[in-house]
C-alpha cells in the first residue's frame, strides 16, 4: 500500500502541490485576517444594539471604522476565494485521475495488470481524496475562524451568516465536485474537456444544491417577531411581513390594502404608519439554530449528486475502451 | 430481495458455466463467432480461432485487419459487439480480475508513465499484480542494459519496448499477448526483442500471440501463422506447413489441378505473381513461396474478396 500510495502522490505531484499550496496560503490568510480583526480590540457593546438613544462606548466608531475596513478589504476576499477553493482543487485533483491515463495512453498497464479497474480505481480515488481532505479541512477551519472574528456578536455554530463559505460545506463540495471531476474524464478521456465540463456540472450542482436548499428553508420557515435589538444576524432571514391582530401574516401591500383612504398618499401609496400602528412586523426566518440541521441537508444533497457520479464511474469504467 | 437473489444466482450460474473445470486445460485463447464494429464499421466479422499450443504464434495482417481489436478482446480493452472470447476458459468481460491475472500484455505503443523511472514502473507492477516477479524483470533489464533509475520519458523506442516486454513477462502469465511491439523499432530492437521473447516463451512453454506486420522478422520467431484480413481469418497454419503447402507462379504457367488460386499480387520487380495452395499431386513443379509472399497472396485475396479454385479457372 505504501508503494501504491507513493506512486500515486508522485504521479499527480504537481496538481497535488498546487491545490495544497493554495489551500494553506487561504487558511494562513484568513487567519490573519482574523487575527488583525481581534487585535482591533473592538468590545463587544460596539456590536450591541444601540437602543433607541444610540448609546455606545465613544471609542466604538473610531475601532469600528478600523475593524470594518480590515473585514471589508481583506476578510471578505479570503472568503470569497475560500468559497471559490473546493470547485477548483475537486476538479484538478479529480479531471486528471482517469482522463490523463486515457489521454496518454497509459490506461491499459494498470488496467491490464491489476484485473480490477474497480478495485485500481477505487484506490487511486481514494489517495487523492485523502489529500482532498488534507487541502480542504484546515481551510475550513480557519474560515470558521475569521467568521468568528468578522461577525463577533453571532456564534458560527449557530449562524447562517456567509454560510456558503465556511465550515464543513466546503469539504462537502469539494469531495462532490472531485466526484464529478472523474466522471467527466472518465466520459471524455481528455484533461481539458474533463475540467471544463466538470466545471460546468460543479456549478450546476452547487446551484442545485442551493435552489433545493430554498425548499428545505420554505418548508422551515418560522415566523418571528422583529426584534432590533437581536438584529436577525444568525437567522436566514427570507421575509418581512405584516401580523394582522387575528393572526394573519400579510405582505405590505396585502396590509396596505386594507387600510382606510388616506387622500395624502399617492394613489397605491402605503400608508406605514397605519400599518405599525394595527399590524406587528414579523420576519419570516429559519433561526440560527437550524443552522447545524440546514448543513446536514445541504451535505446530503450534494453527497446525494456526488455518490451517483461516484457510482456511474465505477459502472462505466469497466467496460471503458483505454482510447 | 427477491430480484436481488434472482441476479446474484444468475451471476453465480454464469461464472460457474464460464469457469473452466477443475483440471481441465482450456484452451488458451479461444474467440467464438467474434464480431467487432465501430460504428457501422466492421472491425471483426464472425471470427473464430483456437489457440491451445505453448510457443509463440504471429498474428499478421495489414492496417485495419482486426489484430489489435482481436488481442484487446481478449485482453479485456475492446467489448465484442457479438461472440464471446475466452481466456483459458474465462471470459474476460465476464470475470475481468480472473482472465487479467493470466495474460501478459504489451500494448502497441508500450504504456509507461514518462515521469516514472523503470523502477517506479516495476514497483507499480508489483502492487497491482499479485506474483508479479521483480527481481526477474530487473535482472532482463539489467542485462539488457535499461537503466531502472532513468525515467520512462528519457529511454530510447527499444528500450521502452523492452520495458513493456519484461513488465508483461514478469507477471508470470502463461498467456501473453504483444499487440504490434516491433512496430516502431529499428532492426536491432527488433531482433534483440524478439530474441527475448523466444528465450522467455520456450523457457516458460508459454503461449505468445504476436501481432505483427513485419513477416521477415516472425520466420525465424515464430511457430504458427494466423493471417487476418478485412476482419477474416485468411490463414492459420504452422509456419512450417504455409512455407511448404504454397507455391508462386506467373500467369499463364501451367498449374497443377488440384492447386487453388488464392491471389495475385505484385512482386517487388513489378512482376505480377499468383500464389497458389498446393493440393497432394504436383506440388513439386512450382517454386514454393516465401512467408511474405504467403501472406501477400492472402491479404491480395482478402481485398479481392474472392478465392479463385484452380479447376474452375
Amino acid at each position: 500500500m505504501t508503494t501504491t500510495i507513493r506512486l500515486t502522490l508522485k504521479l499527480y505531484r504537481f496538481e497535488i502541490a498546487a491545490v495544497l499550496l493554495a489551500s494553506f496560503a487561504l487558511a494562513v490568510a484568513a487567519l490573519v485576517v482574523a487575527r488583525l480583526l481581534d487585535n482591533v480590540g473592538v468590545p463587544a457593546a460596539c456590536f450591541a444594539y444601540p437602543g433607541p438613544e444610540g448609546s455606545q462606548p465613544a471609542v466604538c466608531p473610531a475601532l469600528r471604522e478600523t475593524w470594518s475596513t480590515i473585514g471589508s478589504r481583506f476578510g471578505v476576499r479570503v472568503l470569497q476565494l475560500i468559497g471559490l477553493l473546493p470547485i477548483g482543487a475537486g476538479l484538478l485533483l479529480g479531471a486528471p485521475l482517469l482522463a490523463r491515463e486515457l489521454e496518454r495512453g497509459t490506461a491499459p498497464l494498470p488496467w491490464t495488470l491489476s484485473g480490477s479497474r474497480r478495485r485500481w480505481l477505487l484506490t487511486r480515488a481514494a489517495i487523492l481524496g485523502v489529500v482532498l481532505l488534507v487541502a480542504l479541512v484546515p481551510v475550513a477551519l480557519a474560515s470558521e475562524r475569521l467568521e468568528a472574528s468578522w461577525n463577533p456578536s453571532v456564534d458560527p455554530a449557530k449562524s447562517f451568516l456567509d454560510d456558503n463559505y465556511r465550515g464543513p460545506i466546503l469539504i462537502v463540495r469539494g469531495i462532490v465536485t472531485f466526484s464529478v471531476a472523474v466522471l467527466a474524464g472518465l466520459l471524455l478521456g481528455r484533461q481539458l474537456p474533463a475540467l471544463i465540463v466538470g466545471f460546468g456540472a460543479s456549478v450546476i450542482i452547487v446551484l442545485g444544491g442551493l435552489a433545493m436548499m430554498d425548499r428545505w428553508y420554505d418548508w422551515s420557515a418560522v415566523y418571528e417577531i422583529a426584534d432590533s435589538a437581536k438584529n436577525g444576524y444568525a437567522d436566514h432571514v427570507m421575509d418581512l411581513l405584516r401580523r394582522a391582530p387575528d393572526g394573519r401574516v400579510l405582505t405590505d401591500e396585502e396590509a396596505g390594502a386594507l387600510a382606510p383612504p388616506n387622500p395624502e398618499l399617492p394613489p397605491g401609496g402605503i400608508d406605514g404608519t397605519w400599518l405599525d400602528e394595527h399590524f406587528v412586523q414579523v420576519w419570516l426566518l429559519v433561526p440560527g439554530d437550524r443552522y447545524p440541521d440546514a448543513v446536514v441537508v445541504h451535505s446530503g444533497l450534494l453527497l446525494t449528486a456526488g455518490t451517483l457520479a461516484a457510482f456511474a464511474s465505477l459502472v462505466l469504467v469497466r467496460r471503458r475502451r483505454p482510447a | 430481495m427477491a430480484w436481488r437473489r434472482v441476479l446474484r444466482y444468475g451471476r453465480r450460474m454464469s461464472q460457474l458455466v464460464n469457469a473452466p473445470l477443475p483440471g481441465s486445460a482450456a484452451p488458451a485463447l479461444v474467440a467464438h463467432g467474434l464480431v467487432k464494429r465501430y460504428g457501422r464499421q466492421p472491425a471483426l466479422r464472425g471470427l473464430d480461432l483456437v489457440i491451445d499450443e505453448p510457443g509463440l504464434i504471429a498474428l499478421v495482417g495489414p492496417n485495419g485487419a482486426g489484430k489489435s481489436t482481436l488481442l484487446k478482446a481478449w485482453v479485456g480493452l475492446e467489448p465484442p459487439s457479438a461472440g464471446h472470447v475466452a481466456v483459458r476458459g474465462v471470459d474476460p468481460w465476464r470475470d475481468p480480475a480472473r482472465a487479467m491475472a493470466l495474460i501478459g500484455y504489451v500494448p502497441q505503443a508500450p504504456a509507461l508513465y514518462e515521469g516514472f523511472t523503470v523502477g517506479d514502473h516495476l514497483a507499480l507492477a508489483l502492487s497491482l499484480r499479485r506474483g508479479f516477479d521483480r527481481s526477474y524483470a530487473e535482472q532482463r533489464l539489467r542485462e539488457l542494459g535499461v537503466p531502472l533509475d532513468r525515467r520512462a520519458g528519457q529511454l530510447s523506442g527499444g528500450q521502452r519496448a523492452q520495458v513493456g516486454l519484461a513488465l508483461a513477462l514478469a507477471t508470470r502469465a502463461r498467456v501473453l499477448l504483444l499487440d504490434e511491439p516491433l512496430a516502431s523499432l529499428d532492426p536491432l530492437a527488433r531482433r534483440e526483442f524478439l530474441h527475448v521473447l523466444v528465450d522467455a516463451v520456450r523457457a516458460d512453454g508459454s503461449t505468445a500471440l504476436l501481432s505483427s506486420h513485419v513477416v521477415t522478422d516472425i520466420e525465424q520467431a515464430c511457430d504458427r501463422l494466423i493471417v487476418l484480413g478485412n476482419g477474416r481469418k485468411l490463414l492459420d497454419a504452422s509456419i512450417a506447413s504455409a512455407l511448404e503447402r504454397h507455391a508462386v507462379g506467373s500467369f499463364g504457367a501451367s498449374i497443377p489441378r488440384d492447386a487453388t488460386l488464392i491471389g495475385d499480387f505484385e512482386s517487388a520487380e513489378r512482376a505480377r505473381i499468383q500464389l497458389w495452395r498446393l493440393g497432394e499431386a504436383g506440388s513439386e513443379r512450382l517454386p514454393r513461396a516465401t512467408l511474405e509472399e504467403v501472406v501477400l497472396g492472402y491479404l491480395a485475396a482478402s481485398r479481392a474478396d474472392e478465392i479463385t479454385t484452380g479447376k474452375a479457372a
